[in-house]
């Protein structure tokens, strides 16, 4: 027969087991019926009774009613104390009358094989599990997974404390109140808060409120814009985006065109589009501008280049698409060079084809150079647009240079005063060709395809920026448009798209070529715009649109800013690039925007103002025919606001019945499980019934709404419902997803996990466990690492930890206590996703610091404020469970370290053989490690294991604990005690087993690996289920350890686990096993 | 939600019946039926407040003695910060709970029980320490108030084992029933809340709870008949938080007497939990002043440290390290001994700032003090060697002019049946107008008291 019981946990040292085992093979020739206790029953009786029984039982321990009723499911481990007393001879006490050899063999037998009968007949049973109320932890992490927001700060919403097997996840040490109700709707109310309930679906935004709903549609109307849209410009409006667009439609359009060559004769735009992720829209608009009969310069440039595409066939396909990036670089370089002529650079006027050129602009132009060189150069050029005939002239007026060094600019110098010699001789300073005045610095360039200037860098130098106006000298030359051009050339390792060139465009207003040039830059700007909207928030610095007064800080302009806000042009947007799901949800956004506060009366407030019409009307109170009478202008801007208004109030009202659906699927998420038929109905009529019999509006009847889900005890419990009989029932698909992700992330399921349980695939142990893998690697399983690692090591929440003195170790600062927990979390964190070996979690040669921490530990690292992975730490006494600064810090008192409690740590939480505590009257040692007696704290503490009472078990503990005494309490390496007293790590165990230094446990802990893995089992299955081990889960544990021991994989643990009759299965009370059977209920 | 001024007519219970709630034992009924207060109830006479100031870890035995009779009391220097309030002293000795000086587990098994005298679970899977005396008075008499009774800490429960049992014995000595314990508050923004919140704008609230608690009657019926001794915690909190609804919505006393106090005389605290220990105990008895002043409720417990407190007393002028691990268990140390005394005049001169705190308060016969009856005490005797077959107790007020202050009962010898605290305990409750014939492991009152 298997023995399960004793021979699983191992609670004594090796040399017992050897004992013990060999006792049994004796034992086990005469065997008693199994399951039975009739015989132990009576010698119990006899000889244990007189002390054993009745209320005032010895120890509490009934033996007389414990064999009427062995309850082996849960007090095994009492029937296990019984056998070990027995065995050790020390019960009954040598007073009293005193079993003969047999009779005690008889006992011991006969108990053993009751116990171990129970446990084959009971294998899988998934126990009684005491309904589950959510911990402060899953709660916060519950409404982070619902909302995407971390809204929940109170560590202590639930109350929590720790049961079962120590973890907070026990249903029997969890309590409500009503002060802990008090808690949940707070919380709740305040979620609910932070729902954005507007035009748009039901979101949550990181604020509460009205401010919420405008950060969001904020935030909403931006993800589309940058989604969708694309701004080719890099200015100071933003980073470009959207690049791809543009080239990409080239290529659609060339694939439509040439589709019968391409042997796609029925393929489409809107079809091709999608193939190559493009907006269909905006295919068949880009291909409307490029097949147009005719068109105007400079558009035809683009569309002579594209239509110059090579025939398929003729090249590849990529070339094909190369060079469609090339006709965009052409579309580029006009759209950089237009924007950059205009007079008014801002992005509105290219947008609305409002650009003006101008005679005279400026460069600012930033020169780079290969490292190490001693001069560099620059070149110039002057070409005409458009009427290659003209002549023109251009002055290049007070060309100045400054340079960066040290990270400083040097004054500006005038050109002159610094370019070499050679390149004075190229440009001809203070002369002027047609022999007009000139300032001694400036120069005149005609048609010049390209100067190069050359000039000295002073040492030091790491680049240069040149100032110059330039301006048209229509006076001396032709009048013409012409484009100037400042480069510093290609340097090393420069992309062309990187080169410092700047171009502006000069022209003569009142000029013929610009006359004729002028209507075809507008319609390039309109029709292939650089930028596809502008942005929703402009900036201070962004103009106001017409007709207000767009100057810089003038009262109209800062009060539009400051009050309006906001202000939509994204035409361009909307009709070529958003389908019509997409302009829905940004018509909703921006309805939300507009109705965050009272935008169109500020708006309204600007254009009475302006035009000098009585400012106390709201926008609310108007009527057409009110409108109607106004002068025709304003009444134009005032209609467009009075429709945008009645358009926004309408979308609010619109969408409230969705929010009501979507509270719903929030319950569903929330509850973990699909709302039965009354459910919906229910809390529909909640919502209904606060509408109509109280009259509330619809946002804060919705957040009541949000707030009663989230104080629901379908949301707080995670109640499984009982099978009708006693005998176990395989758990509904719903309560298996609820399970594991309780377990895995401590929250609700997934998208994924809710899909399989839908399917019903979930009742596959198969599919069980490969949700499982998947789930360890997600992120979320770094909740794995804090709640299940962190109670078990005793870290949990050591971000907050208040046991070493402060005055004593000032070193232990906040940073360096948070840093210190995220080692350890992370540490865990990188097991677990990466599923390493598990032995790792004892013997890894690598830790993740940052730099304080880093230097805290005396470690070698680069700065690095964030915790990163250091390999090779195992030279610098760093590197898995025990040498986590946490875990030295948690064991160690206030002022010290305590080797008993180390040593206590490591039995008790790694080993899984705590030893009993200690009788109360132990008394004590002096607390701090430098003392007035001399003695060392061991030495003190040998002292105190004379005792025989205390030898026992302080000759377990002591010597694990000392062994990390060169760690001091704040987790820091030494050699020496304050004193200068030399550190004496470890010492021989009760067996003889002689433990040298940090090394030697290691070593240690290696030989009894499998006695981790032992607690590993135990523990990770009682975290699972939320209840302390059963004597029934023996076997499963075994095979979980051995997993453990063979495959080395915390993942294969967990697959066997939630494959596991136990962790599948529900059951209610067993009245044949269990204490509480008289509780137990019937299903009504 | 009720319009009191067009409807002045209706009745309490009409009105109660109106929130939605039925309320089993509304106080005036209670009150009369609690035992010989129908003769202080029917007269305009403040009641009687109870008080419970807990410390962890025990004292040092040789500074813990009294000596003497009224103001020629003697104290032991552990007892120095009582010397002002000799006379409103009384001094007991030789008490203590059989259960728990039998109990294996030195520190668990000995604290949660502190005022049940009951045994300590040690079944993994079964949290169990027994219901207090305090919230068996809150259960009765604790139903005239608005708030039955409030259960104040300054740490919060540790998140771990001891000798594999639950920590949380370690920080309750207030269990609301055999098997859970009374939820403690440490931050004092929240009992302040509690204390003066507006409960009559709770209208929403109350629409929510409505919702929710036949959500849990459809719960309760689903689950095990034990899971729903779970559910039925949820039922009875949200009824009970109905009830303190109902109730605010209902100003002006029945009783002829009126508290001295209607409005807080102190400001809310800061939301978070006060880094600085000292300020922090400070703020909670100040709001057990206020919450018997404005008679929001009758009783309190307080735990000054949870049990195995690892509070570092390093704010104390000459002292380091933290109460348990360095100043309790100190190797007898001479240094180390005199800062461990500091730590117990700390915990006494706490007790004394509430006594002198309720003395200044003048509620016409009597002061506030003299309305109360206060217990000062540790589960343990000797901290250092968890000595649990006495415990150090002080009582002060008079309860009304029904205890005799100014005196030292000595029990030590007095055989075990006439040591048991839970006959203090029956003796408080009867005190507090409560009369129980059995309490834990006694059938009568202290003798001598």
């Amino acid at each position: 027969m298997n023995r399960h019981y004793l021979s699983f946990r191992n609670r004594r040292p090796p040399w017992v087991t050897l004992i013990c085992c060999g006792l049994w093979l004796v034992l086990l020739a005469g065997k008693a019926d199994a399951g039975d206790l009739k015989s132990a029953r009576h010698l119990l009786n006899r000889f244990c009774s007189e002390c054993h029984s009745g209320s005032n039982a010895e120890a509490h321990l009934d033996l007389n009613q414990l064999s009427a009723e062995p309850a082996f499911g849960t007090q095994f481990r009492t029937w296990e104390k019984v056998i070990e007393r027995l065995q050790d001879r020390r019960m009954p006490p040598s007073d009293a009358q005193q079993l003969t050899d047999s009779e005690r063999r008889e006992l011991i037998e006969n108990v053993g094989d009751a116990l171990d009968a129970y446990i084959q007949e009971h294998a899988g049973d998934p126990g009684r599990v005491v309904i589950r109320r959510l911990t402060s932890a899953e709660y916060a992490y519950l409404i982070e997974d619902l909302t995407g927001l971390d809204l929940i700060d109170d560590q202590d919403v639930a109350s929590d404390a720790v049961g079962g097997a120590g973890f907070t996840n026990a249903g029997e040490a969890q309590f409500v109140e009503d002060a802990t109700l008090e808690r949940y709707l707070a919380a709740a109310k305040k979620v609910a808060a932070h729902a954005v309930i507007g035009a748009g679906p039901l979101v949550f935004d990181v604020n509460p409120g009205m401010t919420g709903r405008e950060l969001s549609a904020i935030h909403r109307i931006q993800e589309i814009y940058r989604q969708h849209g694309f701004r080719t410009a890099a200015g100071e409006g933003g980073k470009p985006f959207g690049l791809e667009i543009y080239p990409t439609a080239f290529y659609v359009a060339w694939r439509f065109r040439h589709r019968l060559a391409l042997e796609q004769p029925n393929a489409t735009l809107p079809q091709l589009a999608r193939e190559n992720g493009l907006e269909p829209r905006f295919a068949e608009y880009v291909y409307s501008v490029l097949s147009a009969s005719t068109h105007s310069f400079p558009i035809i440039e683009i569309v002579e280049r594209w239509r110059d595409l090579p025939a398929p066939g003729s090249t590849s396909d990529q070339a094909v698409r190369d060079e469609c990036r090339e006709v965009y670089d052409r579309l580029r370089y006009w759209q950089h060079l237009l924007a950059s002529s205009s007079s008014d650079e801002e992005e509105a006027s290219v947008l609305t084809g409002d650009v003006e050129l101008t005679s005279e602009s400026s460069f600012k132009a930033t020169l780079n150079w290969p490292e190490g060189a001693s001069s560099a150069s620059f070149e110039l050029s002057v070409l005409p647009v458009a009427n290659a005939a003209a002549k023109p002239l251009v002055r290049w007026r007070n060309p100045r240079l400054r340079f960066r060094r040290d990270r400083k600019w040097t004054p500006y110098e005038s050109l002159r005063s610094i370019v070499a010699l050679s390149s004075a001789n190229n440009v001809q300073f203070g002369h002027h060709p047609m022999g007009a005045e000139l300032d001694a610095n400036d120069f005149v360039l005609g048609e010049t395809e390209k100067l190069e200037v050359d000039f000295p860098i002073p040492s030091g130098a790491t680049s240069a920026q040149l100032v110059v106006d330039v301006v048209l000298d229509v006076k001396h030359g032709d009048e013409s448009v012409v484009r100037c051009t400042v480069s510093d050339g290609i340097n090393p390792g420069e992309t062309v798209a990187a080169t410092g060139t700047y171009s502006t465009l000069l022209a003569d207003p009142d000029g013929a070529t610009y006359r004729w040039l002028k209507p075809g830059i507008q319609e390039f700007a309109q029709q292939l715009p650089e930028i596809s909207h502008r942005e929703p928030a402009p900036s201070d610095r962004d103009p106001i649109p017409a007709p207000f007064d767009g100057t810089y800080n003038c009262a109209e302009r800062n009060y539009f800013h400051a009050k309006v806000k906001y202000h939509r042009d994204d035409q361009f947007l909307v009709r070529y690039l958003l389908d019509d799901a997409t302009r829905r949800r940004l018509d909703d956004a921006w309805a939300d925007l507009v109705t965050s506060f009272d935008y169109h009366d500020e708006f309204l407030s600007v254009v009475a103002r302006k035009f000098g019409l009585p400012a106390s009307r709201r926008v609310a109170e108007m009527d057409e025919s009110w409108i109607a009478k106004l002068p025709a202008e304003p009444r134009a801007y005032i209609e467009r606001l009075h429709d945008d208004y009645v358009g926004a109030q309408r979308a609010l009202v619109v969408a409230q019945l969705p929010h009501v659906e979507q509270a719903l699927e929030f319950a569903e998420r929330a509850w973990r499980r699909p709302l039965t038929r009354e459910e919906r109905e229910r809390l529909g009529a909640f919502y209904s019934r606060l509408r109509e019999k109280d009259q509330l509006e619809h946002a804060p009847a919705l957040r009541l709404l949000l707030a009663r889900i989230l104080v629901a005890p379908a949301f707080l419990y995670l109640a499984e419902a009982p099978p009708a009989s006693p005998a176990a029932a395989p758990l509904s698909a719903w309560e298996l997803a609820s399970k594991l992700s309780f377990f895995l992330w401590s929250s609700v399921p997934d998208d994924e996990l809710r899909q399989a349980a839908s399917a019903g695939r979930l009742h596959d142990p198969a599919v069980l466990a490969e949700q499982a893998r998947r789930m360890l690697r997600d992120p979320k399983a770094r909740r794995l690492a804090t709640e299940f690692y962190g109670q078990w090591f005793g870290f949990y929440r050591f971000d907050r930890h208040r046991g070493i003195d402060a005055v004593r170790f000032p070193e232990f600062s906040d940073s360096i206590k948070q840093a210190m927990y995220d080692e350890a979390v992370s540490f865990f964190t990188y097991v677990v996703r990466e599923d390493r070996p598990v032995h790792e979690i004892l013997f890894a040669d690598y830790t993740f610091v940052n730099a304080e921490l880093s230097r805290h530990y005396g470690l070698p690292m680069k700065d690095s404020r964030e915790i990163a992975k250091i390999d090779g730490t195992g030279k610098f006494h760093r590197g898995g469970l025990l040498r986590l600064g946490a875990v030295l810090t948690v064991t160690s008192a206030p002022l010290r370290t305590s080797a008993v409690k180390r040593g206590d740590w490591i039995l008790r939480r790694v080993l899984g053989t705590p030893v009993p505590p200690p009788p109360a009257d132990a008394g004590s040692i002096a607390a701090d490690d430098v003392q007035t007696d001399g003695l060392s704290l061991k030495q003190r503490l040998e002292v105190h294991r004379r005792n025989a009472t205390c030898m026992n078990c302080h000759s377990r503990m002591d010597p694990l604990g000392f062994a990390l005494e060169n760690y001091d309490p704040i987790g820091r390496w030494r050699d020496r005690y304050r004193d200068g007293q030399p550190i004496d790590a470890g010492g021989v165990l009760n067996d003889g087993v002689e433990i040298a230094g940090t090394d030697g446990l290691l070593d240690y802990l290696n030989e009894h690996r499998r006695q981790f893995y032992q607690t590993m089992s135990v523990r990770l299955l009682s975290y699972a289920l939320g209840r302390a081990e059963l004597a029934s889960d023996r076997p499963l544990l075994t095979e979980v350890t051995d997993e453990l021991e063979h495959s080395g994989k915390l993942s294969d643990a967990v697959a066997r686990i939630v494959a596991s009759r136990q962790f599948r299965y529900g059951r209610g009370s067993n009245p044949a096993t269990e204490t509480d059977s008289r509780t137990t209920g019937k299903q009504p | 939600m009720i319009d009191r001024q067009t409807k002045p007519a209706v009745s309490r219970r009409a009105f109660l019946r109106s929130c939605g709630v039925t309320l089993t034992l509304p106080w005036l009924e209670s009150l009369a039926s609690a035992g010989d207060s129908n003769e202080r109830s029917a007269a305009a006479q403040p009641p009687i407040r109870f008080a419970c100031i807990y410390f962890s870890n025990g004292v040092e035995p040789a500074h813990w003695w009294a000596r003497g009779e009224g103001s020629g009391m003697e104290l032991g220097p552990g007892l120095e910060p009582m010397n002002p309030h000799r006379e409103d002293l009384v001094f007991l000795r030789g008490l203590f709970n059989a259960q728990a000086a039998a109990h294996k587990s030195a520190h668990l098994g000995r604290a949660p029980n502190l005022l049940s005298g009951a045994w300590v679970s040690t079944d993994q899977s079964e949290i169990r320490a027994g219901k207090t005396f305090d919230q068996v008075l809150a259960q009765t008499i604790g139903k005239q108030t608005v708030i039955p009774s409030l259960v104040l800490g300054i740490e919060p429960t540790e998140l771990r084992l001891e000798d594999g049992l639950s920590m949380l014995y370690g920080s309750n000595i207030s269990w609301a029933t055999d098997t859970k314990p009374a939820t403690k508050e440490i931050y004092p923004a929240r009992v302040f809340d509690l204390l003066v919140g507006d409960n009559k704008g709770r209208r929403w609230d109350r629409s929510i709870l409505d919702e929710v608690l036949a959500d849990a009657h459809n719960l309760k019926r689903r689950v095990s008949r034990s899971d729903g001794a779970k559910v039925e915690e949820y039922l009875e909190s949200v009824r009970s938080i109905e009830t303190r609804i109902a109730l605010a919505g209902h100003e002006g006393r029945l009783e002829g007497w009126q508290p001295t106090l209607t409005r807080p005389n102190m400001t809310r605290p800061d939301d978070p939990l006060p880094q600085d220990i000292p300020v922090h105990m400070q703020l909670m008895l100040d709001l057990i002043v206020l919450a018997f002043q404005m008679d929001k409720t009758r009783l309190v417990t307080c735990m000054l440290n949870n049990d195995l407190s690892q509070m570092n007393f390093g704010f104390l002028e000459g002292v380091q390290g933290s109460l348990h691990l360095d100043l309790t268990h100190n190797g007898r140390d001479p240094e180390l001994e005199a800062m461990y005394l500091k730590t117990n005049q700390f915990h006494v001169a706490q007790f004394a700032y509430l006594v002198r705190r309720l003395k200044a308060i003048d509620e016409g016969e009597r002061t506030l003090l003299d309305n109360s009856v206060l217990l000062c005490c540790s589960n343990l005797f000797d901290g250092d060697k968890h000595q649990a077959d006495e415990m150090p107790m002080l009582l002060a007020g008079s309860a009304g002019g029904r205890l005799k202050t100014g005196r030292v009962l000595d029990y030590l010898g007095a055989g075990n049946p006439n040591r048991r605290a839970c006959s203090l305990y029956l003796s408080m409750m009867d005190l507090m107008g409560a009369a129980q014939s059995r309490f834990g492991d006694a059938d009568k009152g202290l003798v001598g008291l």
